[in-house]
C-alpha cells in the first residue's frame, strides 16, 4: 500500500515554499487563537477555511492542521500567564505552569510548553503514520452496514463522553442529525423541511451552523460578561536549559502516547487527555510534592498530550472518515467540500494528498518549536487587545467567513440563528460539538442506513449478522447506556448501604 | 428538582413532536427505496422525544447522569474555553436598565445590532453597514471614548476588507439603494 513515488510527490510539495508560507501561517494563526481566550480550534479552521476555497487541497488542509496545533500550544501559553486557559486543551497546564510564571520562570514555563507541544505533536504523527495505514487497509473490507455502525459508534461516544448530562448530549447529537434532514433527499430527489425555499434546497451547510454555534455564541457568552482585561505578569525571557529538557524527556513521551490513544477516540479530546497525563505524570514523578507548585513535569506532561491528540484524531478521520473532535470535524468537512472522500479509500485514491498530511505535520511540529520559541517573549502582547475591539473582530471575521461559503445573504442571517441557539445550548449545558460531528456525519449514516437495507431487501438484520458491524453497534451501544447502567447500579449500592 | 432541566426537556419534547409531525409531507417510500425520506427523520424525532423525556425525568428526580466511559470514571466535562473568573454578569446591586442587568442588555444589544447588520448588509453595501454596526457594537462591549471608537471601526472594517476583499477576491455586498 506504501507508494515511494507519492511519497517522494507529497514531500516535494509540502517542501514548497507555496505550502511552507502557508503552514507557517496556519501555526501563526493558531499560536493567536490559542492565546485568545474562547477561540478554540474548530471556531479557527471554521472561520479560515471559507479563505481557503482557491488554494490546492494538501496546502489547505495543511494550514488548518498547522492551525490546530498552534492553538493547541497558545492554549497552554495563557493559561500560564493568566491563569485561565485560552483554549479547553490548556486548561491542565495552569496548575503549574501559572506557579512557574508568579515565582519569575515564565519564560522557562513556556519553553517547556512550546517544545513539549512540539515534541508530543511530533511523535504522534509517526504514530499516526504507523497506525492509519493498516487500520484504513482493514477498514477496505467496510460497506454500507459497517459505515452505518461507525458512524453510529463515533455519534455514541461523543454523546456520552463531553458532557455533564448523558440525555443533552444525546439530544445536542439528535439535533444535529435532524438539521442533516433538511434539504434535497439523497434518493429521492424530493425536498424536504424546505419550506418553499430555494436557499434550503443543499440543506444547511454545517459551517454555517458551526460558525454561529461556535465564534457567534462565543462573541455572545463574551458581550454578556463585564469588560474585565486579564492582567498579565512581567515575565523573564529566559528559557529552559538542555539540562532541564532532558530530565523532561521521559514525560514527554509518556504524555504523547497518552494523548495519541486518548485522540483517537471519538470526543475526548485535547483537555481530557491533558488531564490524564498530568496524573500519570504526577503519579511516576520523583516529586510528586511540586506538582501544583510550578513543577516541570506538571507544564510538559499536559502539553504534550494535548498535542498528541491531533495525530490521534487523525487516525480515525483519515482511516475511517470518523472525526474524534470539533476541529477534527472541521477538517473532514472541508475534505468533503474540497470533492475528497476521508475514509479508507483516500489512501488508494489520493496517496499523495494523505502522505502530504503526514508531512505536513511533522513539519508543523518543527515550525511550531521554531515559531513558538521566537515569538515567546511577545506572545504576552496578545492579551492585551481590549475586549470590545476583540469580539468586534471575531463577529466581522465571522460573518465574513458566512458571506464567503456561499455568497447568499440568508446563510448569514442563518449564521446569527445558530449563534443564539449556540448561546441558548452553552447556556443550558447543552454541548455543542456532538451536534457539530453528528452534522458531519449524519449523511453517511442515512445514506449508509438506506443503501444497506436496499442491499438486504429491507432485512434489518443485515447489522448484527456481519460481524464487523454487530461488534461496532454493540460497543456503540454499550457506550451510551454504560453511564446510565452505573449511575442505576451505585444508587442501589448506596440505598443497600444506607439500609 | 432541576427546573432548568425539566422546562428545556419539556421545549425539546415539544420540538421532536413538531418535527414528527411535519415529516407527514415527505414522501414515505420508493420503487428502490424502502425507507424513504420519512423514515430517518420520524425515527430522529422519536429518538429526540424520547432522550427528552429522559431529561425530563432525571430532571424531576434530580438526577444528572453524567457521561462517560466503559472502563473508566465518570466523563470528566470539557471545560469551557473562556476565562472562569470573570462572573457572568455585574453584580445583581448593578445599575438595571428597565429590570435587565448590563449583561443582559449588552447581549440583546449584540443580537439586536447583528440582526440589523444581516438586513442593511444588501441596501447600503459592506464598507458602510461594517462601520455603522461595528461602532455600535464596539460601544455596546464597554468602549466609550469616541476617538478609540472611530479609530477601531475604520481599522476593523479595513483589515477585513482589505484581506478578504482585495487580496481573497471575495464578493462582499454591495449597495442597492443608491
Amino acid at each position: 500500500m506504501i507508494e515511494v513515488a507519492a511519497i517522494g510527490e507529497a514531500l516535494l510539495n509540502v517542501l514548497s515554499p507555496y505550502t511552507l508560507f502557508f503552514l507557517v501561517l496556519g501555526v501563526f494563526i493558531g499560536i493567536i487563537a490559542g492565546i485568545l481566550p474562547g477561540i478554540n480550534g474548530a471556531i479557527g479552521i471554521s472561520l479560515i477555511l471559507p479563505f481557503t476555497f482557491g488554494m490546492p487541497p494538501a496546502t489547505a488542509l495543511i494550514m488548518m492542521l498547522g492551525l490546530w496545533g498552534g492553538q493547541n500550544f497558545g492554549g497552554g501559553v495563557t493559561a500560564a500567564l493568566v491563569h485561565a486557559p485560552g483554549a479547553a486543551s490548556g486548561a491542565a497546564t495552569l496548575f503549574d505552569g501559572y506557579p512557574m510564571a508568579q515565582k519569575g520562570q515564565a519564560g522557562k514555563a513556556l519553553g517547556i510548553i512550546c517544545i513539549s507541544s512540539a515534541f508530543g505533536w511530533f511523535l504522534s504523527t509517526i504514530l499516526l503514520a504507523v497506525i492509519a495505514l493498516p487500520l484504513a487497509a482493514f477498514a477496505l473490507r467496510f460497506s454500507a452496514p459497517e459505515y452505518f455502525a461507525v458512524g453510529i459508534f463515533g455519534l455514541s461516544m461523543v454523546a456520552s463522553m463531553a458532557t455533564k448530562n448523558i440525555f443533552k448530549g444525546a439530544i445536542a447529537t439528535l439535533m444535529g442529525l435532524l438539521i442533516v434532514t433538511i434539504g434535497t433527499d439523497p434518493f429521492s430527489g424530493l425536498p424536504r423541511f424546505t419550506f418553499g425555499r430555494f436557499e434550503l434546497m443543499d440543506g444547511i451547510n454545517f459551517l454555517i451552523v458551526m460558525i454561529g454555534v461556535f465564534a457567534i455564541a462565543e462573541v455572545l457568552v463574551q458581550a454578556q460578561k463585564p469588560n474585565v482585561q486579564a492582567k498579565v505578569q512581567a515575565f523573564s525571557r529566559e528559557l529552559p536549559t538542555w539540562k532541564e529538557v532532558r530530565a523532561l524527556l521521559p514525560t514527554i513521551f509518556r504524555s504523547s502516547g497518552i494523548g495519541m490513544l486518548v485522540g483517537t477516540a471519538p470526543g475526548a479530546g485535547g483537555s481530557i487527555a491533558a488531564f490524564i497525563a498530568y496524573n500519570e505524570a504526577k503519579r511516576f514523578s520523583k516529586h510528586p510534592e511540586d506538582f501544583g507548585h510550578g513543577s516541570q513535569e506538571g507544564v510538559a506532561a499536559p502539553e504534550a498530550a494535548n498535542n498528541a491528540t491531533e495525530g490521534g484524531a487523525m487516525v480515525p478521520l483519515l482511516a475511517l472518515g470518523v472525526p474524534g473532535s470539533g476541529a477534527a470535524a472541521v477538517i473532514l468537512a472541508s475534505m468533503i467540500l474540497y470533492g475528497l472522500r476521508p475514509g479508507p479509500q483516500i489512501f488508494t485514491e489520493q496517496p499523495v494528498l494523505v502522505y502530504s498530511l503526514f508531512f505536513g505535520l511533522a513539519i508543523g511540529a518543527v515550525v511550531l518549536l521554531v515559531l513558538g520559541l521566537l515569538l515567546t517573549p511577545y506572545l504576552a502582547l496578545v492579551m492585551r487587545i481590549p475586549k470590545p475591539y476583540l469580539i468586534t473582530g471575531v463577529t466581522g471575521i465571522a460573518f465574513m467567513a458566512a458571506m464567503a461559503i456561499t455568497g447568499l445573504l440568508f446563510d448569514v442571517r442563518l449564521v446569527l440563528f445558530f449563534g443564539v441557539l449556540g448561546y441558548v445550548m452553552r447556556k443550558l449545558d447543552f454541548p455543542p460539538a456532538p451536534m457539530i460531528l453528528a452534522l458531519v456525519l449524519g449523511f453517511m449514516i442515512e445514506t449508509s442506513l438506506r443503501r444497506a437495507l436496499i442491499m438486504s431487501d429491507g432485512d434489518w438484520t443485515v447489522f448484527f449478522t456481519r460481524p464487523i458491524s454487530a461488534v461496532i453497534l454493540c460497543v456503540a451501544l454499550l457506550s451510551f447506556f454504560y453511564p446510565i447502567i452505573r449511575e442505576v447500579v451505585s444508587r442501589q449500592r448506596a440505598k443497600r448501604r444506607q439500609a | 428538582m432541576n427546573r432548568t432541566n425539566v422546562l428545556s426537556g419539556i421545549v425539546c419534547f415539544a420540538i421532536g413532536a413538531f418535527v414528527f409531525w411535519l415529516s407527514a409531507d415527505v414522501p414515505s417510500f420508493t420503487a428502490t427505496d424502502e425507507l424513504g425520506g420519512r423514515f430517518f427523520p420520524r425515527l430522529i424525532s422519536v429518538l429526540f422525544m424520547l432522550a427528552s423525556l429522559g431529561l425530563v425525568i432525571t430532571g424531576w428526580m434530580n438526577i444528572e447522569i453524567q457521561g462517560g466511559q466503559v472502563g473508566g470514571g465518570k466523563g470528566k466535562s470539557v471545560p469551557r474555553d473562556e476565562d472562569e473568573r470573570v462572573p457572568d454578569d455585574e453584580p445583581s446591586d448593578a445599575l438595571t436598565i428597565g429590570g435587565m442587568r448590563p449583561g443582559t442588555l449588552r447581549l440583546f444589544g449584540f443580537i439586536a445590532v447583528m440582526a440589523v447588520y444581516t438586513m442593511i448588509l444588501p441596501l447600503i453595501g459592506y464598507i458602510p453597514a461594517s462601520l455603522v454596526v461595528f461602532a455600535a457594537l464596539i460601544m455596546i462591549a464597554g468602549e466609550y471614548r469616541p476617538l478609540r471608537v472611530l479609530l477601531g471601526t475604520i481599522g476593523i472594517t479595513a483589515v477585513l476588507y482589505l484581506l478578504f476583499a482585495a487580496i481573497f477576491g471575495m464578493n462582499v455586498p454591495t449597495a442597492s439603494l443608491f
